[in-house]
C-alpha cells in the first residue's frame, strides 16, 4: 500500500475546513470548484489519480484566491532558487506562490518535484498551513 | 506505423538538417502572411478563460475597433479542451466551454474575425490533458477544419522525442549522440582507427572530455543564455584518405546515456549539403553506462577514393520537432487542401526554430515564455521589464532583435511571444516601447489582457492601437528592423547578442514606400540624458539593400520625420536623426520619409 494522496482526497481535505464547502457532497464540491475555477476537469476525471506536486500547488493556489481570496505574495522572489521552477511553464506562478507563502516546500535541495507524488502526510501538512499562517515556513 | 518509441522518420532530404539553408519549404507552406495580429486568452486569463469570456473578448475587439487596424484572431489558449479524448477525438471542455468550438468559432467568424486554437506536438497540453497531437494528427486536423479554425498555435509539451518540458528527461537519448572514442574503417586491405579527440570538432557544443568527444547535439534554445546567431548545434568530423572507392565497414567506439550531453542515437553521414549521404540514423545499443564504451557494429559507407568527408553527428533534435510540426501540417492538407490555417510554432526557441521553422511554420517562438504571471478574470496578472531568465520584455527583446535576417514574407516571423502590454508592474512607457519593439521587429501582435479594461482613447488604448506602430508591423515590405547601433555593442550592433540593459539601443526598418522607421530605445531602468543620434549614410549602410530605393534614401535634401508617437511632423536637412534623453524604458519612434 502507498502512502501517497489521490486527488479526491486532498481536494475534500481541503474543503473540509472551508466553510462554504464543509457541508456539500464530494460530487458537489467538484462541481463548485469547477464552476468557480479552483478546479480543473482533470482534477474530476482524474479523481483516482495520485496527487502530483505541480497539480497540488495549482489547486491551492487557486483555492486560495478563488475562495478564500488571500492576496499573492509580490515578493517571489525565493521561489527562484527552484531549478525546475520555469520548466512548468503553466504552474510556474503556483508554485511560486505556494513555495513563497510557505505552504509547500523544495522536494529536495532547490528542486520543486513537479511530478513528484504528494504523500497524504504531506497533503495534510499542506491543509493545515493553507488554513493557519502561523504554521507556514518562513521564507 | 509510428509509435512513441521511436520518432518520425524525415520523409526526404528536405527534412534534415543539411536542408535548413535552403528557401525551400514542405508541403506546400503557403507563405506571404504578414504577422498576426489579435488577442490570446492566455495572460489575461491562463487555463481560466471561458466560452463567455472569449465572446466577450471578440465584443469588445470590435468595439474598441481594433479589428479595423488588424486584430483578427481570436485565439483559445491552454485549457479549453476536455482533458481527455472522447472516441479518439479531442473535444471541448464542457464547463468553461458549453456550445462547443464549432459555435464559437461561428460567433467569431459572425463578427467577421477570426478563431485560433491551440494543441501540442507532443502527448499532452502543457497544463496536462491528455490530447496533444502526436500521433493523432489526421483527426485532430480534421476536428480544426470542421471548428473552423484559422489559426493554431502549437506547443511542445510532453514531447515524446526530446526532452522537452514535462517529457521524460531519458528523452535526451534521442537528441544527442553518444560519447565517441574512435572510429575504426576497414575495407580491402585498408585499415585505420581515428582517434575522436583528434577529429575535427564541427560547430559548437560538443567538447573533448579525457579521451573523448561528449556533447554532440544541438543547443537547448529554451533559456536566455545562447546567441541565436552562429553554429548551434556540433559535429564530429574526420577526413577518411581510401585507396580506392568502394564500400568499407565502419566501428564507432561509443558509450551511451540518456542525459542532456549524452544519448544513444548517432547519425553518420559523408558529405554535406546535397551531397550528404547518410549511412546510419538510429540508436546505438545501449551501454553500461557513459564511460564504459563498447564497439558498434559495422555500419557500411560507401567512399570514393581519394578524401571523404566522414561526419559523426545527431541533428534529431530539429529533425524531430520539425517533422513532428510537418506532420500536423501534412494533417491539415489531406484535411482541406485549401487551408491556409496560420501556424504558430511554439516550442519556445528549444530546437532553435528559426534556422527550420520558415519550413513549415509562419512564426516561432524565440523563447521560453514572456511572463509566467498570468492573469484571471478580475486580475490582469504581472510582466517584468527585466529578468535574469525569459519572463521580462528585454529577455525576449534582446534575442530576437538580432534575428532580423531569419524573417520574412517568405519566410516567418521571430515570436518574442505575445504582449505584457496592460498586466500589473509595467510602466506605461515600458508598455509603449514593448509595442514599438514588436511593431519594428515583426513580431506577431497578439495582445493578452483583458479587453474590458480599455477603454477608447485611454493610455493603453493609445498604445495597443497606435496605427503608425502597427503599420510599421504590417508593412507591405515585410522586413524585421535591424539594430544599427548598439550603445553596448564592440563592432556589430546588428549580430552581438547583448542582455546588460543598460544601454541604448536604435533600429532601423525600410518601409515599402521608401522611409524608414527609426527607433531611439533606453533599454535600462534609468534616465538616459545621451544624446544618441543615427544619420541616414548608417542607415543605408545596415539595410539600405532592403529598401526600394536606397539611392533616393541617401541622397535626398530633406527628410520629413513624423513622430509616431505625438504626431509631430519636422523637416530635417542634415539627414541626421537624434534624440536628446529618453525616460527609463522610454523610446522615440520616428518614420523618415526622404522628400
Amino acid at each position: 500500500m502507498t502512502d501517497f494522496v489521490k486527488r479526491e482526497e486532498f481536494i475534500l481535505l481541503l474543503s473540509r475546513n472551508c466553510k462554504e464547502l464543509k457541508d456539500l457532497k464530494p460530487d458537489e464540491i467538484f462541481d463548485s470548484g469547477l464552476k468557480a475555477l479552483w478546479l480543473e476537469s482533470e482534477d474530476l476525471i482524474f479523481r483516482d489519480k495520485f496527487l502530483e506536486r505541480r497539480n497540488a500547488a495549482r489547486i491551492v493556489h487557486e483555492f486560495l484566491r478563488r475562495v478564500l481570496k488571500e492576496p499573492d505574495e509580490d515578493d517571489i522572489s525565493g521561489a527562484k532558487t527552484l531549478k525546475d521552477l520555469y520548466d512548468c511553464h503553466v504552474c510556474t506562478a503556483h508554485i511560486a506562490q505556494v513555495y513563497s507563502k510557505g505552504i509547500m516546500g523544495e522536494k529536495k535541495k532547490n528542486v520543486f518535484g513537479l511530478t513528484d507524488h504528494v504523500y497524504k502526510t504531506e497533503a495534510a501538512k499542506i491543509v493545515d498551513r493553507v488554513y493557519k499562517k502561523e504554521n507556514r515556513e518562513e521564507r | 506505423m509510428n509509435n512513441l518509441d521511436r520518432p518520425y522518420t524525415p520523409q526526404n532530404s528536405e527534412y534534415r538538417f543539411d536542408s535548413f539553408s535552403k528557401d525551400s519549404v514542405l508541403l506546400n507552406k503557403k507563405k506571404g502572411h504578414l504577422p498576426a495580429m489579435g488577442w490570446n486568452s492566455w495572460n489575461a486569463f491562463g487555463s481560466g478563460n471561458t466560452e463567455e469570456l472569449s465572446k466577450v473578448m471578440a465584443d469588445r475587439l470590435i468595439e474598441l475597433g481594433l479589428d479595423k487596424l488588424g486584430y483578427q484572431y481570436i485565439v483559445l489558449d491552454d485549457g479549453c479542451y476536455k482533458p481527455v479524448r472522447i472516441d479518439g477525438r479531442v473535444s471541448n471542455e464542457e464547463i468553461k466551454f458549453p456550445s462547443g468550438f464549432r459555435a464559437l468559432s461561428d460567433y467569431i467568424h459572425s463578427k467577421g474575425l477570426k478563431f485560433g486554437m491551440y494543441n501540442d506536438v507532443g502527448t499532452n497540453l502543457c497544463a496536462g490533458a491528455e490530447v496533444g497531437t502526436c500521433l493523432h494528427e489526421d483527426v485532430d486536423a480534421q476536428k480544426y477544419v470542421e471548428w473552423g479554425v484559422d489559426f493554431i498555435k502549437v506547443d511542445n509539451c510532453y514531447y515524446p522525442w526530446d526532452n522537452a518540458t514535462f517529457s521524460n528527461e531519458a528523452n535526451a537519448r534521442f537528441v544527442y549522440a553518444p560519447n565517441i572514442k574512435s572510429v575504426r574503417v576497414e575495407g580491402d586491405s585498408f585499415k585505420e582507427e581515428y582517434k575522436a579527440v583528434n577529429g575535427l570538432l564541427y560547430g559548437k557544443g560538443a567538447e573533448c572530455k579525457d579521451d573523448h568527444v561528449t556533447g554532440i547535439g544541438t543547443l537547448d534554445g529554451t533559456g536566455p543564455e545562447h546567441s541565436p546567431l552562429g553554429a548551434l548545434s556540433s559535429e564530429l568530423r574526420f577526413n577518411i584518405n581510401v585507396p580506392r572507392s568502394g564500400e568499407y565497414d565502419v566501428y564507432v567506439t561509443y558509450a551511451t546515456a540518456e542525459v542532456p550531453g549524452i544519448g544513444c542515437w548517432l547519425q553518420l553521414a559523408t558529405g554535406t549539403g546535397d551531397d550528404t549521404v547518410y549511412f546510419y540514423d538510429d540508436p546505438l545499443k545501449a551501454t553500461q553506462d557513459s564511460l564504459t564504451f563498447t564497439e558498434s557494429e559495422a555500419i557500411k559507407v560507401s567512399f570514393k577514393e581519394g578524401d571523404n568527408l566522414l561526419r559523426l553527428m545527431n541533428h534529431r533534435r530539429q529533425e524531430n520537432t520539425l517533422c513532428s510540426y510537418a506532420k500536423l501540417l501534412e494533417a491539415f492538407n489531406k484535411a482541406d487542401p485549401d487551408h491556409d490555417v496560420i501556424l504558430s510554432i511554439c516550442e519556445w526557441g528549444k530546437t532553435q526554430p528559426h534556422i527550420w521553422g520558415r519550413k513549415v511554420g509562419d512564426s516561432w517562438r524565440t523563447l521560453n515564455d514572456i511572463t509566467f504571471w498570468v492573469g484571471s478574470d478580475g486580475d490582469p496578472g504581472k510582466a517584468k521589464w527585466q529578468d535574469d531568465y525569459t519572463p521580462s520584455i528585454t529577455s525576449q527583446y534582446n534575442k530576437a532583435v538580432i534575428m532580423d535576417e531569419f524573417a520574412g514574407l517568405d519566410k516567418g516571423w521571430n515570436d518574442p511571444d505575445m504582449l505584457t502590454i496592460g498586466m500589473n508592474d509595467l510602466s506605461l512607457d515600458m508598455c509603449k516601447t514593448h509595442m514599438i519593439m514588436w511593431c519594428m521587429m515583426n513580431a506577431p501582435l497578439m495582445l493578452g489582457l483583458d479587453l474590458r479594461r480599455v477603454q477608447k482613447g485611454d493610455e493603453l488604448y493609445k498604445i495597443i492601437a497606435n496605427k503608425g506602430f502597427i503599420d510599421l508591423n504590417q508593412d507591405a515590405l515585410g522586413i524585421q528592423a535591424k539594430r544599427v547601433y548598439c550603445s553596448l555593442a564592440e563592432n556589430e550592433p546588428d549580430k552581438e547578442y547583448i542582455r546588460d540593459i543598460n544601454r541604448l539601443d536604435i533600429l532601423a526598418k525600410p518601409l515599402s514606400d521608401n522611409s524608414a522607421a527609426v527607433s531611439f530605445i533606453n533599454v535600462s531602468n534609468e534616465h538616459k540624458s545621451t544624446v544618441t543620434s543615427i544619420d541616414a549614410k548608417t542607415i543605408v549602410k545596415y539595410i539600405g539593400d532592403k529598401m526600394p530605393d536606397k539611392a533616393a534614401f541617401l541622397n535626398a535634401e530633406q527628410y520629413k520625420v513624423i513622430d509616431l508617437w505625438t504626431g509631430n511632423e519636422s523637416i530635417n536637412s542634415t539627414g541626421k536623426f537624434e534624440t536628446a534623453s529618453l525616460d527609463p524604458a522610454d523610446s522615440v519612434c520616428i518614420k523618415v520619409i526622404p522628400i
